[in-house]
């Protein structure tokens, strides 16, 4: 053992003398530190981390990604921390993150001594709050008989291919071109993806479906809705006698319905 | 799969059931009977309602920084050549360098990719496309922000925002053009002042076309014109001439507010 730690001890001297010849004392590499991540929120977080210039010009920026390849920098162009000799605190907000996601991250310092980096650590993104994002959607059609909203109707929408017509924009709403049982639906000609963040399809029931049998459908994720047969997911509210609902979650393929979830609703004019 | 609720008080889950068999498709509305009236149709992605464009804008999706230098451009097959992409020596899609993504072949070659992973529609809130040019392009030479093109690998159709760079890397005679199957209309043209290192941001929303720029967190409007031959689509990126360097592509639905 005391052979081994002399010989440790040997070498750790010769590798600094050989350190004082190869790197003059100007050229003290800068100090990293990686600090917290906080004000985490489904798409934004701020990182923080502390620089010490060691006395000469230091920059610095943060790295981040879903692993440690990193893949993201912020700032884009690197922050100024200094040329200072104690540590400085820096932080950075991140935005345009994907919600419900790990990110690692680590902060950089660049100077003139060295490219240091700090630890790695992680934060994991807020999932949203899909409550507030319904709520705080924008109106695609507001289906009140305005010039717009029938120019829209007109030019973007068109019929279900199971329906027997497109339905009616009027100024209490869109309803349906006949009386039950003949089904009137439309679709908006554009196609949403899911990108990470979730999709969402709403409506306000103006006036309800009154009468047993009678119903109003949403749907989303139809890959062919001029097609004469379903597919997609629907949600259904069917009127009951006695004036309760039956909300139904349902996947629909090649016209046939292959996954149903139901629960009674009584509440009339809810969205 | 969850449906919710609201008569008043907030959205509440009234169903909630396991399902991934889609993720991508149209939405719309039914009906059995003549009585029912349905007002404030909404549909789109599911995004944290935000302050104010500064705010929207700032959220918008981070797709690739173009840090890892790549040549051509692939992104693990998030990107595809744009059909107008005219590459001699199959650098269709440009490449990313060290100092960010730029064309591989001189002008006037142009080189350009659309982000094929997911296009965007513009459901009420609005859709962007944003990019940083940290190496301007050079006297005549120009980068491109592309929204709304139904079928970039086949058809050139969509919205362009071109910027071309007078030469000062700061001054860009800029052009919002519609183009058709192959067929271009210039909706408007502006001169704008961008600092070095600003984010140029292109956004569709409503009718409105517009044109942001933005050093940090506070964007500001430079440029408005009025089309609404498109509103949804691919996004994307063209330049001509291997000097600029664009970083930081963002792309997407805008957050409400």
């Amino acid at each position: 053992m005391n052979r081994i730690s002399r010989l440790t001890a040997l070498i750790g001297m010769v590798a600094c003398a050989l350190c004082a010849f190869a790197a003059p004392a100007s050229a003290i590499p800068p100090e990293a530190t990686t600090g917290s991540a906080t004000e985490i929120k489904d798409t934004k977080a701020t990182l923080s981390g502390t620089i010490n210039p060691q006395g000469k010009p230091t920059n610095y920026r943060f790295e981040y990604g879903p692993t440690t390849s990193y893949g993201f920098n912020a700032p884009v162009q690197p922050g100024n921390a200094g040329e200072g000799t104690t540590s400085v605190s820096v932080s950075k907000p991140l935005t345009g993150l994907t919600p419900a996601t790990t990110y690692h991250y680590r902060i950089i310092a660049l100077g003139e001594g060295g490219t240091v980096p700090g630890l790695d650590k992680t934060f994991t993104t807020a999932a949203t709050d899909p409550a507030a994002a319904l709520g705080g959607m924008a109106t695609t059609e507001p289906f009140d008989g305005s010039s717009t909203s029938l120019a829209n109707f007109s030019a973007r929408w068109a019929s279900l291919g199971w329906a027997t017509a497109k339905g009616e924009d009027t100024a209490t709403g869109w309803r349906a071109s006949a009386e039950y049982p003949s089904v009137s639906g439309a679709y908006l000609n554009q196609t949403l993806t899911d990108a990470g963040q979730g999709l969402g399809v709403s409506t306000t029931m103006a006036a309800t479906p009154a009468g047993e049998g009678r119903y109003i459908s949403l749907w989303l994720d139809m890959s062919n809705p001029s097609a004469a047969s379903r597919a997609g997911y629907e949600l259904r509210l069917a009127a009951e006698a006695g004036g309760n609902y039956k909300a139904s979650l349902v996947l629909w393929a090649g016209g046939s319905c292959n996954h149903a979830r139901y629960s009674e609703l009584g509440c009339a004019g809810s969205r | 799969m969850r449906a919710w609720t609201n008569t008043g008080s907030g959205f509440k889950t009234l169903l909630s059931v396991s399902n991934s068999a889609l993720s991508s498709g149209k939405t719309g509305i039914e009906a059995a009977g003549n009585i029912a009236r349905l007002t404030k149709f909404k549909a789109g992605a599911l995004l944290t309602p935000v302050a104010n464009n500064s705010e929207s804008l700032a959220a918008l999706t981070l797709r690739d920084a173009f840090l890892t230098p790549q040549s051509p451009l692939s992104g693990g097959g998030a990107w595809g050549a744009l059909a107008w992409d005219n590459s001699p020596d199959g650098h269709n899609t440009g490449q990313v360098y060290t100092t960010g993504w730029g064309p591989a072949n001189p002008a006037p070659t142009v080189n350009g990719a659309y982000w094929q992973k997911a296009a965007f529609a513009d459901t009420g809130a609005g859709t962007a496309v944003s990019a940083i040019p940290m190496v301007p392009p050079g006297a005549t030479r120009s980068f491109s922000l592309w929204l709304d093109m139904p079928s970039p690998g086949s058809l050139k159709s969509g919205y362009e925002a071109r910027f071309v760079d007078n030469g000062s890397g700061q001054f860009y005679e800029t052009t919002i053009s519609k183009w058709q199957a192959g067929v271009k209309t210039a909706v408007g043209a502006a001169s704008i002042l961008a600092a070095p290192t600003t984010r140029f941001a292109f956004v569709d929303k409503g009718s409105s076309l517009t044109i942001w720029l933005a050093q940090e967190a506070s964007y500001f409007q430079v440029a408005s014109v009025t089309d609404s031959a498109f509103n949804s689509g691919y996004a994307g990126i063209e330049a001509s001439g291997n000097v600029v360097r664009l970083r930081d592509f963002r792309a997407g639905p805008l957050a409400p507010f």
